[in-house]
């Protein structure tokens, strides 16, 4: 507001000297942010190519114009088209490029199952992060009871073991639950909660312990004569969660739900690993089955289709950034700083 | 409390169920159980008895999900290292990971620093860098993938051609795959970095400045005796969380090295993944993962010493 008045004013020379370093910061932060989206630019563009095009083109400007530019890779997914594929045939091209079609149609013929899948897992998962996540931390700072800081440090313990090593017993975990998937009461004779979609309903999906953290320490920031005021005025311990606190800790919550929604729509490892039916995977698990499909085949990626498919991956990400950055701004910078 | 006492009360209370007198007598502890025991039990189920499992995998001999596992003690470990190759991940986590985190904390300061400034449009600028931070891993490394392709469809490789240098198949240099995948960590952590950088600057006090500036301080005198002396606080624990979050990489080495060329970006991370996944040496997947656990924790430790010593 103070540089707003002094534009008016007439430039002293150490104002002009300023000006010229706010050019510069501009220039750099420009530039910066140039470099960093060109990724995403150059794979919007390569989302026009036709396979063919792409695959015999030698590419060698920063921006890549189609000559014959064309929406099927994105329509692709919706209809089920499957003219894309009409390449031309070995012979025609002399064996030179052999363009994988196959992985990519196998995940592509379930296009709209897929995007279902991906967002009904991250919503399920991002409402149930939020609400664990307000439920643990008023139990872990609200409420006084015995080696109630213990147990919350254990679980902050916990945090610093990398996810990789449990990924391993939840697989056996899965594959042996009990009365599910053919198995008996033992957890034997069939495949329990492995490739159906109990993996996304049920695992993954508990105490989500960073929540609990960022809540716990917002709510002992909260004056405690709130909740007073409102126990004596006969609420109860769930409506003054809900009615009460919740509306005050909306940032952290919206923090909560935001990384907790891109996290799980960007996550490939478990539709990955613990799904094998095409009908069960999501966006990202369908894209890392199309790679891994396409390395052990060893043909030329299908690169404007799996470029496709990452874009819409990345566009929703980028909405909820765009119209979310408040909350993430101020709730990262309070995880690194105050947490 | 004596026998007439609870008489009296017996008697002004006749007819109150146990329950009731019990969440009576421990309010909070009731509703703390009712809260926390359906969560902290489904917590258990999911996610933390797979990690002591898993943790106790590394104990144990296993090779096949359908074989009974069977107790090797520490040997294990030995096999870690005593294998060049395990040492090897072990050595490329650290310096991988180190590398990537002094290059993007560098760069991220560098960022907040000019973010800092009461320039227009900075809510805009910290957007834009924040965006490959949202971006999934799966997908973006293909947009790398592509442009180190070795034939045509290559990018980088057409592009250094045109300024007359040889062209490099990136997938058998050494060299220059660690540096794709350094690259690719920092494209995606800046903004995270840059973020955290300011907050740590914003915390520090502007009236220091304004004393400085009146004293005639000139940019790079206000940074090293007002901005860096204000952000200690803030020094160690950002730095030793990138670390911590660095030597844990493995999206870009999975996807875009593979962890190759002869191991050279083969960081623990991966090879865990390998040890559980491709090889089914679950054991020594377990194994790995407890030394990246504690090495983790050590950083941890780190943090936590240094911090305690600046309160005091």
């Amino acid at each position: 507001m103070a540089m707003n008045s002094n534009a008016t004013q007439l430039q002293t020379a150490p104002q002009r000297k300023k000006r010229a370093g706010n050019w510069l910061t501009h220039l750099i932060l420009a530039l910066g942010g140039a470099v960093l989206i060109y990724p995403l630019i150059f794979s919007f563009l390569v989302g026009f190519f036709t396979t063919y095009e792409f695959a015999t083109r030698k590419s060698d400007t920063l921006f890549p114009w189609p000559q014959h530019p064309t929406l099927r890779n994105y329509t692709m997914f919706f209809t089920s088209d499957k003219t894309i594929f009409d390449l031309p045939s070995e012979e025609a091209t002399k064996g030179r490029i052999r363009i994988d079609t196959a992985s990519v149609g196998s995940v592509l013929n379930y296009g709209p199952q897929i995007l279902t899948n991906s967002v009904l897992r991250t919503v399920y998962m991002t409402v149930l992060a939020v609400l664990t996540s307000l439920l643990g931390g008023y139990a872990f700072s609200r409420l006084k009871w015995k080696g109630r800081d213990k147990v919350f440090l254990l679980l902050l313990t916990t945090q610093m073991v990398p996810g990789v090593v449990s990924f391993i017993p939840q697989f056996v975990e899965l594959h042996r639950w009990p009365l599910a998937g053919g198995n008996n009461i033992f957890g034997m004779g069939g495949h329990g909660l492995y490739n159906t979609f109990g993996v996304y309903l049920f695992t993954f999906c508990a105490l989500n312990v960073m929540g609990t953290f960022l809540v716990r320490q917002s709510l002992l920031r909260t004056p405690m004569e709130l909740d007073e005021a409102a126990r004596v005025d006969g609420a109860s311990t769930f409506r003054i969660i809900f009615s009460l606190l919740a509306p005050l800790q909306k940032p952290v919550l919206a923090y909560i739900a935001i990384t907790t929604a891109i996290g799980n729509w960007n996550d490939w490892m478990v539709p990955f690993f613990f799904t094998n039916d095409e009908r069960l995977l999501t966006l990202p698990g369908g894209i890392t089955r199309i790679i891994a499909m396409f390395t052990v085949k060893q043909d030329t990626p299908n690169y404007p289709m799996i470029i496709t498919l990452g874009m819409a991956l990345t566009i929703p990400s980028l909405i909820i950034l765009a119209l979310f950055q408040k909350y993430m701004v101020e709730g990262l910078a309070n995880t690194g700083i105050k947490g | 409390m004596n026998t007439t006492n609870a008489g009296i009360q017996r008697l002004t209370e006749p007819r109150i169920n146990p329950f009731a007198r019990f969440y009576r007598k421990h309010p909070d502890g009731v509703r703390a159980a009712i809260i926390l025991v359906p969560l902290l039990g489904w917590w258990f189920v999911v996610s933390g008895g797979p990690m002591f499992f898993g943790l106790l995998l590394g104990f144990f001999d296993w090779h096949n999900v359908l074989e009974t596992p069977k107790w090797n003690g520490i040997q294990n470990f030995f096999t870690f290292f005593g294998d060049p190759n395990y040492r090897l991940t072990l050595w490329n986590s650290i310096w991988i990971g180190l590398l990537t985190a002094a290059v993007t904390n560098l760069l991220g300061l560098g960022a907040a620093l000019l973010m800092n400034m009461p320039i227009r449009g900075r809510g805009f600028y910290r957007t834009i860098w924040y965006v490959p931070a949202v971006t999934s891993a799966a997908a973006t490394t293909q947009i790398f993938n592509m442009w180190l392709e070795p034939s045509q469809i290559g990018l980088v490789n057409n592009i250094i051609q045109k300024f007359g240098a040889q062209p490099v198949i990136w997938q058998y240099s050494t060299g220059w795959m660690v540096f794709w995948i350094v690259f690719y960590t920092v494209w995606k952590g800046l903004g995270v970095s840059a973020i955290l950088w300011l907050a740590g600057l914003q915390s520090v006090n502007p009236q220091l400045f304004e004393a400085a500036k009146i004293d005639g301080a000139g940019n790079w005198q206000c940074f090293r005796h007002v901005t860096i002396p204000g952000l200690r606080p803030f020094i160690t624990f950002i730095i030793i969380n990138a670390c911590i979050a660095a030597i844990q990489i493995y999206e870009q080495v999975l996807f875009i090295s593979g962890g190759g060329p002869f191991g050279s970006t083969n960081v623990l991370m991966s090879q865990i993944y390998k040890d559980a996944f491709v090889d089914f040496n679950l054991g020594m997947a377990g194994a790995g993962s407890m030394i990246l656990a504690a090495v983790v924790f050590g950083l941890v430790l780190v943090n936590w010493v240094t911090r305690d010593k600046e309160e005091e």
